[in-house]
């Protein structure tokens, strides 16, 4: 039994080399090389290249393109490759070593046998036949069922493998010697990564409805895998490298980022400088303000919406601080809303707003005679004596329904819009956010307590630095997108709220701050917030750029003139945000409301919107250092006070989530970028989905995690996102900054280890500072000569060089 | 000072107790590893903070609990915390964490052993 111990804590250490992999209805952003954060970015795509075959630098071709675009900056490159002494790169040019990856590995029977196994075991109702006997886990169900599959070898010899999985595992690992254990675990867990991934996920997922239907560990995914492997003497997947990673790209990276990051941090510079010489603000509250997610497609909105009209916007985590569970009205499962760094606290449902019972009862009735429609029509789909009957019968309306879908996509939308609302008319719902026993135990409660909301909207407020200068109307705008047939619909959402829709943790958050308890709590906490302001909560629409208020008639009531004329100039933000992202945008060419309208209803449309590509900055500091500035939407925007949290809590905070969430987002397009086989989805046009929570290419291969070609390239041979690591700048003393960074395991790996650059802009002195790899930090800015004589010394090749003395 | 057992009912019955410190991610494993080895429950702190190998690790991060410290507290026979400890031996080869085993007394011991093994 101490063996079985063993065993599982070697395979725990081997899990730790891949990345879980989150469901497509979630679709979580994450590094696909996550589990070698604790190895230098140099070395760990190294290490990617030889455990996944793949590519960790941008190939060549990339290189070249961006030498001639501009974006790799001449004059940058030279000093970086003096820093490098490799002159010798600026005539030659990248060479084509950089962009050799491994081939392919050839699909063995064992993977071609596992995937089959897996996809039915793991499907998630598609199956009009599931699989028998999923209830006593994957390793036993499948030691029922295989020995009657004629594609296994010696099969019988299945039955003579213990019940148990791990005694199974134990078993079939029994002649690998101890110190090899965690290597044949690791390569078998990396021959399929993607669906390792997605077990190392569900194994995860105690309450999961899935994986309560079908449990699975990895310790099952391994007893089967390895039963194969004996079955037809497959021996241990080999790794892939075939070491022609050149050297040069850490070199050619280093000059594209550093040729986005120059100009960014010298245009902080001056911003900073400028407001420090203009002094402080007028004085002047602001007519309303906007709190919107951190996501870099609010920097788009949040420039032109100020451009028209005296707003204040401001970044915060989309999740709006609240780690809730929320459940929609008439349903009886719970989503996750919160990033999934944290585990839900709080139940939320929603329930019919005061006088609008009836309504709600008729939009529930409506519901489900949609959902028994739609059952009935899969039902007759998926039997086997009813398709073509059905076909014969209903075959025209689906025609003509394909017809409109096809030629009037936008047109068809509205109609369907029309009837959804006819059969089923929205109701007017509320958040409970109060405390309220919601079954027969103690622990079966909904919403918070009386504390609990007091805490949660101080530790907002206070952590966006948003603790007085209140203006009249306050708005927290959750986001999402909008697009139709496309499996990825989920990472055009708000990724701090799990790949959901923000629109329910704005709501519960307004109803919190506007709760008359929660406003006499937050006072003896020192935040007076006027009677007179009143919080809404919207939803922005990423693909169209609409952003919709839930309740308009109470703002159009208490505050009729302001809130007019915010809806109008939000009418005119969006127009100009759309034309913006327009130009980007291919084909979206004419009017541009019209454009985005129909890339968001259109199911042909293999790119509804950018979503988050060419994101490379996360900045952390009051909105009057970026409020000048055009970030072209790459930069995530984090609003923070640093007079008002001298002991750094709220900078913590902000570095040790939202920070890590964008880093996340950052490394999987950068990954899915410079290897979109490997790292990224490959194709939409050859995706097949499985089981609904995946993608495969083909119909058997490994499950595709990363991004799809088409959300990080403009064309077969051109790149859209530029993939650079992040740079997070923070306004905030150097010192302060220094000490989090100490504290945190987390953030002395990503910034330690080169996945994230750190730059300072310290209120206290007026200078940008860069910290290295080792925790020094040196002006951002020096000349020309001083750059020459500052030849790279650190041991870290890509680090800011070292010179000045460690910051206490 | 010597206290005279006057209550022949409360007898105190000697156990292991083990202490274990980890990162938030690693829950799910040290659950699993408690149940397997023969642990019949555990106690659960979050958000611990202290001094370590490697500097000061702070305990609670508001919007994080992966990256937070946990504490687990178990108290089972001797052979059971035997086989914990030796599952997380390897672990700890490539993670943070500690973990401290020390002799314990309890007084219902039917709550930490199964009946097998206290008969045994």
């Amino acid at each position: 039994m101490s063996d079985q111990a063993r065993l599982s804590a070697q395979l725990e250490n081997a899990a730790a080399n891949i990345t879980p992999y989150w469901p497509l209805q979630s679709f979580i952003a994450a590094n696909p090389i996550q589990g070698l954060e604790r190895l230098a970015f140099e070395q760990a795509v190294e290490l990617g290249t030889d455990l996944f075959g793949g590519r960790g630098y941008p190939g060549a071709a990339a290189v070249r393109q961006a030498l001639a675009d501009g974006r790799i900056d001449r004059q940058v490159l030279r000093a970086v490759v003096e820093r490098h002494d490799r002159p010798d790169l600026l005539q030659d040019g990248p060479a084509e070593a950089l962009a050799t990856a491994p081939a392919e590995a050839a699909p063995g029977e064992v993977n071609r046998v596992l995937i089959k196994w897996l996809a039915a075991f793991l499907e998630e109702g598609q199956a009009g036949w599931p699989m028998p006997g999923r209830e006593q886990g994957f390793w036993r169900a499948w030691r029922t069922l295989a020995v009657h599959d004629r594609d296994l070898p010696k099969r019988t010899e299945i039955s003579a493998l213990p019940e148990d999985s791990l005694d199974a595992l134990a078993a079939l690992m029994a002649e690998v010697p101890q110190e090899e254990c965690e290597a044949v675990m690791t390569a078998h867990l990396v021959a399929l990564p993607g669906w390792s991934g997605y077990v190392k996920w569900r194994a995860g997922q105690q309450g999961h409805p899935w994986q309560q239907v079908a449990p699975i560990t990895l310790i099952d995914y391994l007893a089967v895998r390895l039963t194969l492997s004996r079955l037809f003497e497959e021996s241990a997947p080999a790794l892939v490298s075939d070491g022609t990673l050149a050297p040069d790209g850490a070199v050619w990276l280093e000059a594209w980022e550093e040729s986005y990051r120059e100009p960014l941090l010298q245009n902080l510079q001056r911003s900073a400088e400028s407001k420090e010489k203009s002094g402080a603000a007028s004085g002047e509250l602001p007519a309303a303000q906007l709190i919107f997610c951190i996501d870099v497609r609010s920097e788009v909105f949040r420039r032109h919406l100020e451009q028209v009209g005296p707003y204040d916007t401001l970044g915060f985590a989309g999740f709006f601080g609240i780690p809730i569970a929320h459940q929609a009205f008439g349903t009886k499962t719970t989503i996750a809303s919160c990033p999934v760094l944290l585990e839900p606290k709080h139940v939320i449902q929603d329930a019919p707003a005061c006088g609008h019972e009836e309504q709600a009862e008729r939009h529930l009735q409506g519901r489900a005679h949609l959902t028994g429609s739609k059952t009935l029509v899969a039902q007759l789909k998926e039997s086997v004596a009813t398709p073509f009957a059905f076909v014969e019968t209903a075959g025209g309306f689906f025609g003509l329904a394909m017809a409109g879908r096809t030629l009037l996509p936008r047109r068809f939308s509205e109609l369907l819009a029309r009837l959804r609302n006819r059969i089923s008319p929205a109701a007017k719902l509320a958040p409970q956010i109060a405390l309220s026993s919601c079954g027969p135990r103690d622990e079966d409660v909904t919403g918070f307590s009386d504390a609990e909301r007091i805490f949660y909207a101080e530790a907002s407020l206070s952590i966006m630095g948003l603790t007085r200068d209140f203006a009249p109307l306050v708005l927290l705008c959750g986001h999402g997108g909008e697009t139709v047939n496309n499996p990825f619909a989920a990472g055009l959402d708000c990724g701090a709220c799990g790949g959901n829709h923000g629109g329910p943790n704005a709501r519960v958050m307004a109803a919190i701050l506007n709760d008359p308890l929660v406003r006499s709590g937050l006072v003896e906490r020192g935040i007076e917030i006027p009677e007179t302001t009143l919080f809404l909560a919207a939803a922005h629409n990423t693909t169209t750029d609409a952003l919709t208020v839930f309740d308009p008639e109470t703002g159009q009531s208490r505050h009729p003139e302001a809130f007019a004329k915010l809806q109008y100039d939000l009418a005119r933000a969006r127009a100009a945000a759309s034309a913006e992202r327009c130009q980007r945008l291919p084909a979206a060419k004419g009017d541009s409301l019209a454009a985005v309208g129909a890339r968001a209803t259109d199911w042909a449309q293999v790119r509804p919107e950018w979503g988050l590509a060419r994101n490379a900055a996360f900045i952390v500091g009051h909105r009057d250092l970026t409020r000048s500035l055009d970030l072209e939407g790459r930069s995530f925007l984090h609003s923070y006070d640093w007079r008002a949290d001298a002991e750094g809590r709220a900078l913590e905070v902000i570095l040790t989530a939202p920070m890590v969430v964008a880093e996340w987002i950052n490394t999987q397009y950068y990954f899915s970028t410079v290897d979109n086989v490997a790292y990224g989805a490959g194709s939409k046009i050859t995706h097949n989905v499985v089981g609904t929570f995946g993608v495969m290419q083909g119909n058997a291969s490994d499950l595709m995690t990363g991004l799809p070609a088409q959300s990080v390239m403009s064309s077969d041979e051109r790149l859209y996102h530029e993939p650079l690591r992040l740079m997070t700048v923070v306004e905030a003393p150097v010192a302060r900054i220094e000490e989090i960074v100490r504290r945190n395991d987390i953030l002395q790996t990503l910034f330690g280890n080169g996945w994230v650059a750190l730059a300072a802009l310290d209120p206290e002195t007026g200078r940008l500072q860069r910290r290295g790899r080792n925790g020094t930090w040196q002006p951002a800015f020096s000349d020309a000569s001083e750059r020459t004589a500052a030849k790279q010394t650190s041991e870290t090749p890509c680090a800011p060089v070292a010179q000045i003395p460690e910051v206490a | 000072m010597t206290v005279e057992n006057t209550d022949p009912e409360l007898v105190f019955h000697p156990l292991k107790k083990i202490e274990i410190i980890v990162k938030g991610d690693k829950k799910q494993f040290i659950a699993d590893l408690l149940d397997r080895s023969g642990a019949k429950g555990y106690t659960l702190v979050r958000d611990v903070a202290g001094m370590g190998e490697h500097g000061f690790h702070e305990g609670r991060l508001l919007y994080n609990d992966q990256a937070s410290l946990i504490m687990f507290m178990a108290v089972a026979s001797d052979e059971t915390i035997r086989r914990v400890a030796a599952g997380l031996k390897p672990l700890f080869e490539k993670n943070t964490g500690v973990m401290f085993v020390s002799d314990a007394h309890v007084v219902r011991l039917e709550h930490f052993m199964s009946k097998e093994q206290a008969v045994g």
